[in-house]
C-alpha cells in the first residue's frame, strides 16, 4: 500500500512537472504578446506623449503630436471589426466598397471625438488590473483613477497576426460599440443607410470646422 | 430620531427580514454570475449579426413623452443646474472640499446599500458597507473623510433596490425618462421609491423641515459640480443623445445587476469575495506554476466556497493533498457540460477548475488530510461514472 502510494506520487509528480514545464514554456512565449501588455503599452505611450508635452497638464496639446498619437491608436484598434459590430446585421447588406467607406468614416469620427479628450487630461492614472484570454479573444480590465474616484474601463480584444487588437471599450458597463450600434440602428430605421452616412459625414465636417 | 425609530419599527421591517431570509435560502443559486461573465458574457454573441437589439434591451413605448422630458432635462441642465453648480463651484473652489461633501452624502446613504446587499445574499458586501459606515461616521468625522476605503481597504458594494429586483429576475419593464430625475425604468423607479425608506435624508425631507430640502438640493448640486463636462462630452460624441442616453442607462444598469463590471475589474467586490484565480495579469503571464512556491496572503484567505458548482480556485493556494484530474480543456464550456455529473460523484468534495492562459483543467479536490486510498476511491467512483481519463495527482 505504502509502496503503491510512493510510486503513484512519483509518477504524478513527474507527469505534473512535464505538464507545468510545458505550460510554463507556453506562457513565457506568450508573455511578450499578451493582451494586457499590449494595451498597456499603447495607453502608456500615449499618456507619456501627453505628459511630456502638456506643461502643467494645462492648455492644448500641440498639433505636431497628433499624427504620432493617432498612429498609436490605429495600431491598437481594429476599426473594421468595430464598424462591423456597430452596423450589426446591416453590415452584410452593403457592398464591400461601402464597407470600406464606412470603416473610414467611423474611424475618423472616433478619432476626432476622442482625440480632443486628451486635452482635458489632468493627470488621471490608468491602472491595468487583470486579463482573461479565451481562444482568440481577451478581456483586459483597468481603472482610471482621479481624486479617489475609480472608473472601470474594460477593453475587449481579438488576436490577429500576433497582435491583440481592441474592438470594444466598456466604460462603467457601457460598451462604446453597442451604444453606437443602438443609435445607428435607430437612424437606419428612420433614414436608411444613406441617411446614416450623411449624418456621419456632417458630424465629421462639423468636428473639422470646430478645430 | 425617535420619529425615525418609530417609522423603522413598522411592518416594513418584518417584510424586509422575511425577504432577507428568503434571499439567504436562495443564495447558492445566485453564485454563477461571475462564471457566466467569463464563459458567456463576452462570447461569440458579439460577432453575431443578429445580436442587434434596437433599444439596447430596453423597450420604450413612451418614447414621444420621454423625449419631451429628456429635452426638458437637457435645458434644465444647461440653463439652471449647470450655472448653479458653477456658482457653487466658485464658492467651494477647492475640489477636495466638494469631495468631502460627496463622501458625507455617500456615507449617509449607506443603509440603502447595506439593506440591498443583504437582500441579494451578499453577506460580505453588506458587512463591508456596514463597517465602512461605522468607520467613516466616527473616525471619518460624519463621513467627510473616507478612512474605511483609504486606510482599511474596504471596498464599495454599491447595491440598490432596482438591482435587487433585477437579481431576483425582475426585468426593466420599460424605459422612463422622468422630469428632474432623469433616466429610469419601471423597475428602477419602484427601486428608487423603496430605497427612499432606507435613506435617512429622505426622512428628513419628508418631515417637511427646510433643512432636509436644502440638503437634498445641496447633494445634487455638489454632485453636478464634480461632473461638469461629463454630460456635454457624452452628448457631443452621440448622434441621437436621447437614444444614446437610453442605451447607456440600459447597459449600465444591466452591468450593475449582473455585477459584470465587478467581475471584470474587481471593482466593487470585497477582496475576500474575489476569486483567487484573479491574480494580477503580470503574475499570470510570468507565473511559474510549480506547486507550493510562495502563496500571496490574498489567495490564502480564500475559503473554498459552496461545493455545488465548479469553483475556480488557485492551484498554488491549495493545501498539499490529492487532486483527481478529470480533464484538460481549451473550451471551458466543456467543463460546464460535465460539471453536474462530476459534482454528483464528488459527493460534496470541491469540484475545482484551474485556469491557465488558454486552457483549463478540472477535477475533484480530495478533502485535505485524506490519504491516498481515499483519492483512489474517488477516482474509481469517477471511472465507474464514465470518466475514463482520470488521474490522481498531488499538489
Amino acid at each position: 500500500m505504502n509502496l503503491q502510494r510512493i510510486v503513484w506520487g512519483n509518477v504524478a509528480i513527474a507527469l505534473l512537472s512535464f505538464f507545468f514545464v510545458f505550460a510554463g514554456l507556453q506562457t513565457v512565449s506568450a508573455a511578450a504578446s499578451d493582451p494586457l501588455t499590449q494595451v498597456k503599452g499603447s495607453v502608456d505611450s500615449i499618456l507619456q506623449i501627453v505628459q511630456d508635452n502638456k506643461p502643467e497638464l494645462q492648455g492644448k496639446l500641440a498639433d505636431s503630436f497628433r499624427q504620432e498619437i493617432i498612429d498609436l491608436v490605429y495600431d491598437r484598434f481594429d476599426f473594421r471589426v468595430m464598424s462591423q459590430l456597430a452596423l450589426a446585421r446591416n453590415w452584410k447588406t452593403i457592398s464591400s466598397q461601402e464597407q470600406d467607406h464606412f470603416v473610414f468614416l467611423f474611424a475618423k469620427l472616433l478619432e476626432n471625438t476622442y482625440y480632443d479628450r486628451l486635452n482635458s487630461y489632468a493627470g488621471e492614472q490608468v491602472i491595468f488590473k487583470t486579463q482573461r484570454i479565451q481562444k482568440n479573444k481577451a478581456v483586459v480590465s483597468s481603472v482610471v483613477v482621479r481624486n479617489d474616484t475609480e472608473t472601470p474601463v474594460v477593453y475587449k480584444l481579438r488576436h490577429k497576426d500576433n497582435d491583440w487588437l481592441v474592438y470594444d471599450v466598456i466604460i462603467e458597463g457601457v460598451s462604446l460599440v453597442r451604444n453606437y450600434r443602438t443609435q445607428f440602428a435607430s437612424i437606419i430605421e428612420k433614414e436608411k443607410y444613406p441617411g446614416l452616412i450623411k449624418r456621419l459625414e456632417d458630424k465629421i465636417a462639423k468636428n473639422e470646422s470646430d478645430k | 430620531m425617535r420619529n425615525l425609530l418609530s417609522k423603522l419599527s413598522s411592518p416594513g421591517v418584518a417584510i424586509f427580514l422575511a425577504l432577507v431570509v428568503f434571499r439567504l435560502l436562495l443564495a447558492p443559486v445566485g453564485m454563477a454570475s461571475e462564471e457566466d461573465f467569463f464563459e458567456d458574457g463576452w462570447g461569440d454573441e458579439d460577432f453575431s449579426v443578429q445580436a442587434s437589439v434596437a433599444n439596447g434591451g430596453m423597450v420604450d413605448p413612451l418614447e414621444s413623452l420621454n423625449r419631451v422630458f429628456f429635452n426638458f432635462n437637457d435645458r434644465l441642465y444647461f440653463w439652471v443646474l449647470k450655472p448653479v453648480a458653477q456658482g457653487y463651484k466658485a464658492v467651494f473652489a477647492d475640489e477636495d472640499v466638494r469631495l468631502c461633501f460627496s463622501n458625507a452624502f455617500h456615507n449617509l446613504s449607506s443603509p440603502i446599500r447595506i439593506v440591498n446587499n443583504l437582500l441579494q445574499g451578499k453577506i460580505i458586501g453588506a458587512g463591508s458597507e456596514l463597517a465602512s459606515f461605522l468607520i467613516n461616521s466616527t473616525l471619518g468625522i460624519a463621513g467627510l473623510a473616507d478612512p474605511a476605503h483609504k486606510e482599511f481597504g474596504l471596498l464599495d458594494s454599491d447595491e440598490d433596490f432596482g438591482q435587487t429586483l433585477g437579481s431576483y429576475g425582475v426585468g426593466n419593464g420599460f424605459y422612463i425618462c422622468w422630469p428632474f430625475l432623469g433616466p429610469s425604468s419601471l423597475r428602477d423607479t419602484v427601486g428608487t421609491v423603496a430605497d427612499s425608506f432606507a435613506d435617512p435624508l429622505s426622512y428628513w425631507t419628508a418631515s417637511g423641515e427646510s433643512g432636509g430640502y436644502a440638503l437634498q438640493g445641496g447633494k445634487q448640486v455638489n454632485k453636478i459640480s464634480l461632473h461638469i463636462g461629463k454630460y456635454e462630452r457624452f452628448k457631443d460624441a452621440s448622434f441621437d443623445p436621447y437614444v444614446a442616453v437610453r442605451d447607456a442607462y440600459a447597459q449600465h444598469r444591466h452591468s450593475r445587476v449582473t455585477d459584470e463590471v465587478d467581475a471584470a475589474s474587481g471593482y466593487g467586490v470585497s477582496r475576500l469575495e474575489r476569486p483567487a484565480e484573479e491574480i494580477p495579469a503580470t503574475s499570470v503571464a510570468n507565473a511559474q506554476p510549480v506547486p507550493q512556491v510562495v502563496t500571496p496572503p490574498v489567495q490564502k484567505s480564500v475559503e473554498l466556497p459552496v461545493p455545488a458548482t465548479v469553483s475556480k480556485v488557485s492551484w498554488d493556494a491549495m493545501q498539499p493533498g490529492f487532486f483527481v484530474l478529470v480533464g484538460v480543456y481549451r473550451d471551458p464550456s466543456n467543463i460546464k457540460q460535465q460539471r453536474e455529473r462530476v459534482v454528483r460523484v464528488g459527493k460534496g468534495a470541491l469540484v475545482a477548475r484551474y485556469q491557465r492562459a488558454d486552457y483549463s483543467f478540472f477535477g475533484v479536490e480530495v478533502p485535505v488530510g485524506a490519504d491516498f486510498a481515499k483519492a483512489k476511491q474517488m477516482e474509481q467512483d469517477l471511472r465507474r461514472a464514465g470518466f475514463a481519463e482520470t488521474m490522481v495527482v498531488m499538489h
